[in-house]
C-alpha cells in the first residue's frame, strides 16, 4: 500500500528534518503516528501521498513511485489536512463535483455520516460554515469516499467534544480488512481506543512502526501506588490515580495499549525501542 | 490519458466557478461592451477588444488560483487525475471555454447595444457604412492567423506562469506581461527583418514598395506563425513538467 524506503528529506538543505525514514502500511490497520510538534508528522504524510518528494530514498503508493501521481494512486488515498480547503459550494454541491472522482463513494454513506454528525440539515455553502463544521462535512466525504487509504491530519482539531464520540464510533465501524486508516494527531486520548498500530516518529527517525498487539506483547501499561520492581522500567508519572508506568512484559500480561505513555517511553528510549521492535 | 478524467475536472471548475465567471467575466465583458456601444454609438469598441484580451491572458491565473493556498494546492494535486489531464483541462478551459465566453459576452453586449441604438437611431452607424446585424458583425471579428496565434502565445505564457508562480502570481504574472511584450517586440522586429533581409529581392526593398507592387511569398507569411507555434508547444510543454514537479 504506502512504503517509506530509507526517505531523507528537509526544506532547509543543512538540516535534515528525516533522515532515513522506512515505514510500511499494511491493509486493514489503523496506525496512529504520533510525534511532537515540528517532528514532521504532516510532512512525512505529504511525502507518503507524493506531495513532497524526497531528497533521497523512494516513497510508494500501490508499488508505484508516488511522486508520479498517477489517477489510480489518488483515487486510492484520500488525505484530509488539518487546514481543510472548502470551496463555495453546498455540501450536495460538492458531493457532486468531487464524488465522481472516487470509483467507491457511497451517497447512503456520506448521508449517514453527515446525519450522525448533524450535518444532514446545513443548506449552505460549506465556506461559509464554523471551522468544525466544515470539518465534519469533509470527515463525512472522505469516509464516504472508501479509498482504501484514508489519511487523516489531525481530524479531531476543532471538534466539540460530542463530535469527538461521534467520530470515535465512526471510526471504529469504519475499519475493515481492506482498509487503511492512518491518523496522525497530537491528541492520542482522542483517539487511543480506535488505533491498533503505532509508528512514532522523532528527530528525524522512525522509532516504531509496529501492531498494537506487539507492542502490548512486549510491553506492559499499568498504574499503581508504587513502581514495580518486576521488569525494565522505560517510564513513569505520577498521577492521583497512581503511579503510570511502561515496562517490559516480562510475565505476558495483557495490559491494553496507552499511547500517550507509549508515546513518551519511546521518546525517552528511543534506541533500545528502535531495535525491540525492528 | 483518460477523457472521463478531464470532463470530470471540467465539471468539478463549473461547480466551483460558473458564478464567479458568469458574474465577474462574462457579465461585466457583456454591460461594458453593452453600455459602449450605446454611448459610444460606435461597432468599433477598440478598448473593450483590448481589455476581453487583457482579461483572457489574465484567466488562466484564474484557472490554477487553487496552485497558490497551500491548502487548497493539495485539494488540487490529490484529485485524482494525472498532472497531464490537468494541465489539458486548463488548456480547455482557458483557450476554449474562457476565449469563447469572452467573445460571446462581448458580441452579446454589442448586438444588445447595436438594436438598443438602432431602434432610436437607426441612421446611427450609417457613417461605418454598417446597414443591418450581418454587416455590423462582420464587422467585429477582423481575424488575422498570426494576431490569433499571437493571442494564444500570450495564453501559454501566462498558463506557465500560473502554474510556476506560487505566491503574487497577480505580480508576476504583469511581470511575466512585460517580458512578453519585449519577446513579442523581437519576434515582430525579428521578422521585418528577416522579411527584409532573406526575402525581398534588394532591388525592390530599396524601391521602398515591395509589399504593395509584388505578391511575394516573404519570410513574414510563415515566420510569425512558426515562431508563435513554437512558443505555444514550448510553454506547454514546460506547463506540463512543471505541473508534475509541482509540491504542495
Amino acid at each position: 500500500m504506502i512504503q517509506l524506503q530509507n526517505v531523507e528529506f528537509g526544506y532547509d538543505k543543512n538540516r535534515k528534518l528525516f533522515n532515513g525514514v522506512n515505514l510500511q502500511l499494511e491493509p486493514g490497520h489503523m496506525y496512529g503516528l504520533l510525534g511532537r510538534n515540528g517532528a514532521g508528522k504532516t510532512t512525512l504524510l505529504k511525502i507518503m501521498t507524493g506531495l513532497l518528494f524526497p531528497q533521497s530514498g523512494d516513497a510508494f503508493i500501490d508499488g508505484e513511485p508516488a511522486y508520479k501521481r498517477t489517477a489510480q494512486q489518488m483515487s486510492d488515498v484520500y488525505f484530509l489536512q488539518e487546514e481543510i480547503y472548502v470551496p463555495h459550494l453546498k455540501i450536495k454541491q460538492f458531493e457532486d463535483a468531487f464524488a465522481p472522482f472516487y470509483p467507491n463513494f457511497s451517497h447512503e454513506q456520506f448521508t449517514e455520516y453527515l446525519r450522525e454528525m448533524e450535518m444532514d440539515n446545513m443548506l449552505g455553502f460549506i465556506d461559509k460554515f464554523s471551522h468544525g463544521q466544515k470539518k465534519k462535512v469533509m470527515i463525512a466525504f472522505a469516509l464516504a469516499t472508501n479509498v482504501p487509504l484514508l489519511i487523516m491530519d489531525e481530524p479531531t482539531n476543532g471538534l466539540d467534544i460530542p463530535t469527538k464520540s461521534i467520530f470515535r464510533k465512526i471510526m471504529a465501524a469504519y475499519a475493515d480488512e481492506q482498509k487503511t486508516v492512518l491518523i496522525s494527531t497530537h491528541q492520542v486520548r482522542d483517539l487511543h481506543s480506535l488505533i491498533d498500530a503505532v509508528s512514532i516518529i522523532d528527530n528525524g527517525r522512525m522509532i516504531l512502526n509496529t501492531s498494537g498487539d506487539v507492542i502490548t506483547d512486549k510491553l506492559v501499561f499499568d498504574t499503581n501506588d508504587e513502581k514495580t520492581k518486576e521488569g525494565k522500567l522505560y517510564y513513569s508519572e505520577e498521577t492521583p490515580r497512581g503511579i503510570q508506568q511502561v515496562k517490559e512484559n516480562v510475565n505476558h500480561i495483557d495490559t491494553p495499549l496507552d499511547l500517550e505513555l507509549l508515546f513518551n517511553a519511546a521518546v525517552l528510549n528511543k534506541q533500545e525501542f528502535t531495535e525491540m521492535f525492528k | 490519458m483518460n477523457i472521463n478524467n478531464i470532463i470530470k475536472l471540467v465539471k468539478a471548475y463549473f461547480y466551483e466557478n460558473w458564478r464567479n465567471d458568469l458574474i465577474y467575466s462574462f457579465g461585466i465583458m457583456a454591460a461594458l461592451s453593452l453600455i459602449m456601444t450605446i454611448v459610444s454609438g460606435s461597432p468599433l469598441l477598440t478598448e473593450i477588444k483590448l481589455a476581453a484580451i487583457v482579461f483572457m491572458v489574465y484567466y488562466p491565473c484564474r484557472v490554477f488560483s487553487k496552485l497558490h493556498q497551500p491548502s487548497s494546492r493539495i485539494h488540487y494535486l490529490m484529485t485524482p487525475a494525472t498532472n497531464a489531464e490537468k494541465v489539458v483541462t486548463g488548456m480547455f478551459l482557458t483557450n476554449i471555454y474562457f476565449v469563447a465566453g469572452i467573445v460571446l459576452s462581448v458580441l452579446i453586449g454589442q448586438i444588445l447595444g447595436y438594436g438598443i441604438v438602432n431602434m432610436y437611431n437607426p441612421d446611427a452607424f450609417a457613417l461605418y457604412e454598417i446597414h443591418n446585424l450581418g454587416e455590423f458583425l462582420e464587422m467585429q471579428i477582423p481575424i488575422h492567423g498570426d494576431g490569433v496565434l499571437m493571442f494564444f502565445a500570450g495564453i501559454s505564457i501566462m498558463f506557465f506562469a500560473a502554474i510556476y508562480f506560487k505566491k503574487s502570481p497577480f505580480w508576476k504574472l504583469l511581470l511575466a506581461g512585460f517580458i512578453i511584450s519585449l519577446v513579442f517586440g523581437a519576434i515582430m522586429a525579428g521578422t521585418e527583418w528577416l522579411n527584409v533581409l532573406l526575402a525581398v529581392p534588394a532591388e525592390i526593398r530599396n524601391g521602398g514598395y515591395y509589399k504593395v507592387e509584388h505578391n511575394i511569398v516573404t519570410s513574414s507569411n510563415w515566420f510569425p506563425y512558426v515562431a508563435y507555434s513554437v512558443v505555444i508547444v514550448y510553454f506547454y510543454a514546460m506547463s506540463f513538467l512543471r505541473m508534475r514537479e509541482t509540491e504542495a
